[in-house]
C-alpha cells in the first residue's frame, strides 16, 4: 500500500468484482456494472481523502477475501449464487462497513455523465441548459380545473 | 473596521434580513448588515458542474452538520427525530430553497378562536396581503389566480408548466373529487425584471445559476447594494450589546479574520431564522438578562416548530420525468388543509406533488432520508422499472406550538469563533402523527385513482433531513408574559431589538414559510416606519 492508495493493489479486483454484484448490469447489457464502469476509481480517489471511509471499505475487502478464502475459492471463482450469498453474508456480518461501501458506490455511479443518459437525463449539468417542459395551454388548464372551482371556496373566514 | 454607529443593523442577509432592509428604502436611514456568510455568484453553483450531485452530500448539502464550511455552526440535532437544515451565504436558504410559495390562510392565524388550540397571531391575513403581494413583485412569483383556497389574489406571473407528473396526479384529485392547484412558485415562468425564465433544470436544491429562482442574493440584494445598503460579509454576530439603560446598543461580531469587532446601532433586527435567532439571544446574557436578552417571559428558544413531512410514492405506466421542472412542488392539494371536526386531529395538512429527484438521490433514499435502496438484482429491478415511472406525494403537516421543543445552548458544541451552537430538543405530537397517518392514507388513494399500479409509503417515519421551516422560537403576541414580541416584532423586553424572521411565528400553519416570513419582514419594516415618532415609548 502507497501514501495515497487506501488499500493494496490485490484488492482492486476484488473490489471491483464485488461493485459489480452491488449495482449488475442489465440483462441486456445495455447498462453497465458499477465494477465494469470503474467505480472503484471513484471509491479509491473518496477514500484517499476520508480515513473513516477509507477503514470501512478496508474492513469490507477483508472480511471478503477471509470469506471466500474460508470457502476454498477466490470471490471470481465462486458461481453467481456463490457471490450473491457472500455479499450477504457482509452486509449481516460488518453492516456498517457495508452500508458506507454503498452509500459511496451509489454515488460513484450515479454521478458519471454516461450513467444519467438511461434514466432519460442529460449527460450535461443541469445548468445552463435545463431540459424543455411545455407549458400548458390557459384553456385546457381551466377544464382541468373547472370541477375544483366548481366545488367552491375552501378556506375559513376568520 | 468602522465602528460609526449607523441607524438600523440587521443580522442576517437572507429572505428576512434582505425585504425588512428593503422596506426601509425610502427613510434615508444608515443600514448596515452583517451576514456570516459569503457572497457567492452563479459559478459557485453545483449545477454547473459534470457531478453536480455529489454536492448534494458534501459542500451544497442542505444540513449544516454535513457541509461544515467555515460560515456554518453545528447544530445538536441528537434529541430530534428532524434535523434542521439551511444554508449560511448572502440570500441565506433561499440558495438552496425549493422557492414553492403558498401563503397562510386566513384560518392560519385564527388557530384558537376557530379550533381551541395554540394562539391567535396578533396580526391577520387581511393585514399581511398587501405586503404579500409586494413582496410577490419583489422576488417575482408565477401562479394561477382564482385558487378556491384564498382570497383572490393574482400572482404576477403565469404558473410554471405542471409537466407529465403533475399533469396525472392532478387527474387523480379530480376523480375523488379533491382540491388541486398549480403550485405558487418564487421562479420565474417568464422573464421578469431583468432576470431569465426558468429552464426547468430541476435541481434548484444545488443553486439556480439562471437566476429564475427567486434567491435573495438575486432580488433583493442588487437593488438594496445600489440604494447603499452595506453588506459585510464572513461576519459572524457572537452577542448583541446591551446599554445602561437596557436597550440594545449594537453587537460584538467576528469579522473574516476571526477578530473581535464591535458595531453600534440605533436598531438591531435579527434576521437569523428559527434556529439562529434564539441561539444569538442566548447567546447574549447579561446583568439585566442572565437568560438571554428580551427573555424575561423564558420564551426564547421555546415552541419550535417545525413541518413534519413523510412522502408516499406511486409506480405508473409511463415515465413521470419529474428531473424536469422546479423540483418543489408542481400542484398542492389542500383538501385536508381546514380543521374537519369528524376527524381524529385538528387543523390539517397539504398534498404536494413534488418533481421528482434525480437518480442518486433516489438510490440513497430520497431527500432527507439517509437510506441506500436494495443492492444486487433488486437494485437494478428498482432503478430501472420503478425510479423513472414513479410520482410522489409529501404530506406537509401542521406543527401545533409546544414549550417542550426548544432551542437551547449546547453546553460542549461550539462553532468556529467559540460561540456556543444550538441543540434542538424536540418530538412530534400525537395531533401531528394522527394527521401523518392520515395524510398517507389519502396519499395512497389519490395515487391509485391517478392510475399508479403500486404506492409505497413511509409507515408513518418523518423525514430526517427535512428542518427547512424553523418557526416560533421567539413569538409574536400582545402579553409580554407569553410571548417575545409585539404585533409589530419589537421585543417587548428590549424596545430597539427588533426580530423580523419565522422565529415569530405563532403557529406554524401547513405551508411553506418564506412568503409569509417576507411579507411579515415588510409589514415590522412599515410598522416601524409609521410608528418611527414612538419607536421607543
Amino acid at each position: 500500500m502507497t501514501d495515497t492508495r487506501p488499500w493494496s493493489e490485490d484488492r482492486d479486483h476484488l473490489l471491483a468484482s464485488l461493485l459489480d454484484e452491488i449495482v449488475p448490469s442489465s440483462a441486456d447489457g445495455r447498462v453497465t456494472a458499477a465494477g465494469a464502469l470503474g467505480v472503484a476509481e471513484f471509491l479509491a480517489g473518496k477514500a484517499s481523502a476520508d480515513p473513516e471511509l477509507a477503514a470501512s471499505l478496508r474492513a469490507v475487502l477483508s472480511h471478503a477475501a477471509a470469506l471466500a478464502e474460508a470457502g476454498g475459492a477466490s470471490f471470481d471463482d465462486l458461481d453467481a449464487a456463490g457471490r450473491i450469498a457472500l455479499v450477504e453474508a457482509l452486509e449481516r456480518e460488518v453492516p456498517d462497513a457495508f452500508t458506507a461501501l454503498l452509500w459511496h458506490t451509489y454515488m460513484g455511479y450515479y454521478s458519471r455523465a454516461d450513467v444519467r443518459p438511461q434514466f432519460g437525463l442529460s449527460p450535461r449539468p443541469t445548468q445552463p441548459e435545463g431540459y424543455e417542459l411545455p407549458e400548458d395551454d390557459p384553456d385546457e388548464l381551466a377544464d382541468m380545473l373547472a370541477p375544483v372551482r366548481g366545488r367552491g371556496r375552501r378556506y375559513r373566514s376568520a | 473596521m468602522s465602528d460609526d454607529p449607523v441607524d438600523v443593523l440587521i443580522v442576517g442577509a437572507g429572505a428576512s434580513g434582505a425585504a425588512f432592509a428593503w422596506s426601509l428604502l425610502g427613510s434615508r436611514m444608515r443600514i448596515l448588515c452583517l451576514e456570516q456568510g459569503p457572497m457567492m455568484t452563479d459559478a459557485d453553483y453545483p449545477s454547473r458542474n459534470a457531478d453536480y450531485e455529489l454536492s448534494r452530500y458534501a459542500e451544497f448539502s442542505c444540513d449544516p452538520n454535513v457541509r461544515g464550511l467555515p460560515q456554518d455552526y453545528p447544530i445538536n440535532a441528537e434529541e430530534s427525530p428532524i434535523t434542521p437544515v439551511n444554508f449560511n451565504a448572502v440570500g441565506g436558504s433561499t440558495i438552496n430553497f425549493a422557492a414553492h410559495w403558498p401563503r397562510m390562510h386566513p384560518s392560519d392565524f385564527r388557530a384558537r378562536s376557530l379550533d381551541g388550540v395554540a394562539d391567535d397571531w396578533p396580526v391577520d391575513y387581511a393585514t399581511l396581503e398587501p405586503y404579500y403581494a409586494q413582496n410577490d413583485r419583489n422576488m417575482g412569483s408565477s401562479g394561477l389566480a382564482g385558487n378556491p383556497a384564498y382570497p383572490f389574489y393574482e400572482p404576477p406571473l403565469p404558473p410554471l408548466p405542471l409537466g407529465r407528473l403533475g399533469r396525472t396526479l392532478a387527474q387523480g384529485f379530480n376523480r375523488l373529487g379533491w382540491h388541486w392547484w398549480p403550485s405558487d412558485a418564487a421562479i420565474l415562468s417568464r422573464d421578469y425584471d431583468g432576470r431569465a425564465k426558468c429552464i426547468n433544470a430541476g435541481t434548484c436544491d444545488l443553486g439556480c445559476a439562471t437566476g429564475a429562482k427567486a434567491s435573495v442574493n438575486t432580488t433583493y440584494w442588487p437593488v438594496l447594494l445600489r440604494a447603499g445598503v452595506e453588506l459585510r460579509t464572513n461576519c459572524r454576530v457572537r452577542e448583541i450589546s446591551l446599554d445602561e439603560n437596557g436597550m440594545a446598543s449594537g453587537v460584538l461580531y467576528h469579522d473574516a479574520e476571526g477578530r473581535l469587532q464591535r458595531q453600534r446601532a440605533a436598531l438591531v433586527v435579527l434576521a437569523c431564522n428559527g434556529i439562529g435567532t434564539p441561539r444569538l439571544m442566548l447567546n447574549s446574557k447579561s446583568r439585566q438578562f442572565p437568560d438571554g436578552i428580551a427573555n424575561r417571559s423564558g420564551l426564547v428558544g421555546r415552541n419550535l416548530m417545525f413541518h413534519p413531512l413523510t412522502g408516499v410514492s406511486g409506480v405508473f405506466d409511463e415515465p413521470m420525468e419529474g428531473f424536469k421542472g422546479p423540483m418543489g412542488c408542481s400542484i398542492l392539494s389542500q383538501e385536508f388543509y381546514e380543521t374537519d371536526p369528524s376527524r381524529d386531529f385538528v387543523r390539517g395538512y397539504g398534498l404536494h406533488a413534488s418533481r421528482w429527484i434525480t437518480p442518486m438521490t433516489w438510490a440513497l433514499g430520497g431527500f432527507g432520508i439517509d437510506k441506500p435502496i436494495a443492492w444486487g438484482a433488486e437494485h437494478r429491478r428498482l432503478m430501472d422499472e420503478v425510479y423513472p415511472y414513479s410520482a410522489a406525494l409529501t404530506i406537509v403537516t401542521e406543527d401545533l406550538p409546544r414549550e417542550s421543543n426548544t432551542v437551547t445552548l449546547d453546553p460542549e458544541l461550539t462553532d468556529s469563533d467559540g460561540i456556543p451552537a444550538p441543540k434542538i430538543t424536540y418530538s412530534v405530537d400525537d395531533n401531528t402523527r394522527k394527521m401523518i397517518a392520515h395524510g398517507e392514507a389519502r396519499a395512497e388513494e389519490a395515487l391509485l385513482a391517478a392510475g399508479a399500479s403500486k404506492v409505497t409509503g413511509a409507515g408513518g417515519d418523518v423525514w430526517w433531513r427535512a428542518g427547512w421551516h424553523q418557526m416560533g422560537t421567539a413569538r409574536m403576541g400582545d402579553d409580554p408574559a407569553r410571548s417575545v414580541v409585539n404585533g409589530w416584532g419589537r421585543c417587548h423586553d428590549v424596545r430597539n431589538l427588533f426580530i423580523v424572521d419565522g422565529s415569530i411565528f405563532v403557529t406554524s400553519a401547513a405551508v411553506n414559510p418564506t412568503s409569509t416570513i417576507q411579507a411579515l419582514a415588510l409589514y415590522i419594516g412599515d410598522s416601524i416606519l409609521k410608528n418611527i415618532g414612538k419607536l421607543f415609548d
